[in-house]
């Protein structure tokens, strides 16, 4: 273990600790609180509208801000590209965290008289399915990547990928995602989908908002997971597409070699390869512009679903 | 339609008890019915704004009662055998228990005492 690793992996571990503290911490606070239910007051709903706004808007702030800033402070070296490849779930690691921080923030009851609901809440319960596959699709076809990259790269460093064109004539290229690289990016990922776990399970079990309708609660705790798996597939789409571009380019680039036979240089190229390097290119543009696309249609449609119009807001 | 409980902070009736009582009208009136289930004691504690430990006391005590069992894998349940009209009685036999041992009196003076009334 490199020492440029040792951060690189204890940054995300102690905000993933720092994340299961806060489930396993949060108490009830002793003080009063309030619950009401059946009609939803606006002034209450827009209050929590705007809580939920700011908690999001933290949240993704610190994503942009760490993952802009975290490639930045990298220093060049042969642990570069494992640091670079790990960046994107690191920042959405402390996303997560500011997250769940945000969720332990809503106000607690403290009418003198309280409602609650005896419906059972889950994680389930409050995550929407579209995004939750998403993420869990994208987490599988990294992990399909990175596991057929290690079985293709070079035995001896496992960062680069060698072709074989003859008897005696090879090519090979780097980086290539392969066992050093894939191992931490994968464990990277894993830390970031528990993070993720943890923080829904706090979207979940955040107090009820006073003076909301149950149904009008569930739908802003939908809309806050919802805002929570589009940065985290957001997070794990632009690594399988950091991971496909770095793998179709190095495939590529050990497709081609080149040789003198003593009458001129002679090229050659492996179509196989060849295609699987462009294949490579296309998903990652693929991928890249769908989690782009997803991330914004989460976003807007987590917006919408939390519209006061859509409520069951009684008019003041 | 939820079914909800709702807590007096000022009643003198103690929290946990509001809470078990109603948990129990809502079974016998049939809105909960066998096999529901309830919210994890700091769920329910949290939307309350109460100790964890007061909605404990409440599931304890419908536990005692037979209204709810508390699995490994499902959490706290309504019991299957929570008909309405089973909860009530067994409500009221917890209930009489509980003064009869008040009173000081033994088992076998308990039990004498409710084949008396079943003579009537």
């Amino acid at each position: 273990m490199r020492l440029l690793l040792l951060p690189l992996l204890l940054l995300p571990l102690a905000a993933l600790g720092a994340i299961a503290a806060a489930v396993a911490t949060a108490r009830t606070p002793r003080v009063p609180g309030s619950r009401t239910d059946v009609e939803t007051s606006p002034t209450a709903y827009a209050r929590a509208r705007r809580h939920a706004a700011v908690v999001a808007g933290v949240s993704w702030a610190a994503l942009v801000i760490v993952a802009l800033a975290l490639p930045q402070t990298i220093p060049t070296g042969p642990d570069q590209g494992i640091v670079l490849g790990c960046a994107p779930a690191v920042a959405g690691v402390l996303a997560l965290l500011v997250a769940a921080v945000g969720e332990r923030t809503w106000s607690r009851p403290a009418d003198p008289v309280r409602r609650a609901s005896l419906a059972r809440r889950t994680v389930r319960d409050v995550t929407p399915h579209a995004p939750a596959v998403l993420t869990l699709a994208w987490s599988a076809a990294l992990l399909l990547v990175l596991l057929a990259t290690a079985l293709t790269a070079d035995t001896d460093d496992g960062r680069s990928v060698t072709v074989r064109h003859g008897a005696d004539a090879t090519s090979g290229a780097g980086p290539y995602p392969g066992t050093p690289y894939g191992v931490p990016i994968a464990a990277s990922v894993a830390l970031l989908l528990v993070a993720a776990l943890l923080t829904l399970h706090l979207v979940a079990t955040r107090p009820a908002v006073s003076h909301v309708s149950t149904t009008d609660d569930a739908r802003l705790r939908r809309a806050g997971a919802r805002r929570v798996l589009a940065a985290v597939q957001l997070v794990v789409g632009a690594t399988l597409a950091g991971v496909l571009l770095v793998t179709g380019t190095s495939l590529r680039n050990a497709s081609r070699s080149g040789y003198d036979v003593g009458e001129g240089w002679v090229e050659s190229i492996d179509p196989v390869v060849d295609a699987l390097g462009v294949a490579g290119l296309v998903a990652a543009l693929v991928v890249l512009v769908a989690t782009l696309v997803v991330t914004g249609v989460a976003l807007t449609r987590a917006s919408h679903e939390t519209a006061p119009d859509r409520t069951s807001v009684v008019p003041a | 339609m939820s079914v909800h409980v709702e807590v007096d902070m000022t009643s003198g009736v103690p929290v946990y008890e509001q809470v078990r009582t109603q948990v129990v009208a809502h079974v016998a009136a049939g809105r909960l019915r066998p096999g529901d289930r309830l919210p994890t004691i700091r769920a329910l504690a949290t939307d309350l704004g109460v100790a964890p430990g007061t909605v404990a006391r409440a599931f304890r005590e419908l536990e005692l009662a037979g209204v709810v069992v508390t699995r490994r894998r499902s959490g706290t349940v309504v019991a299957d055998d929570a008909a309405p009209a089973h909860v009530t009685a067994r409500h009221a036999a917890t209930a009489y228990v509980r003064a009869a041992r008040a009173a000081g009196l033994t088992p076998d003076e308990t039990l004498d005492l409710v084949r008396g009334a079943l003579l009537t």
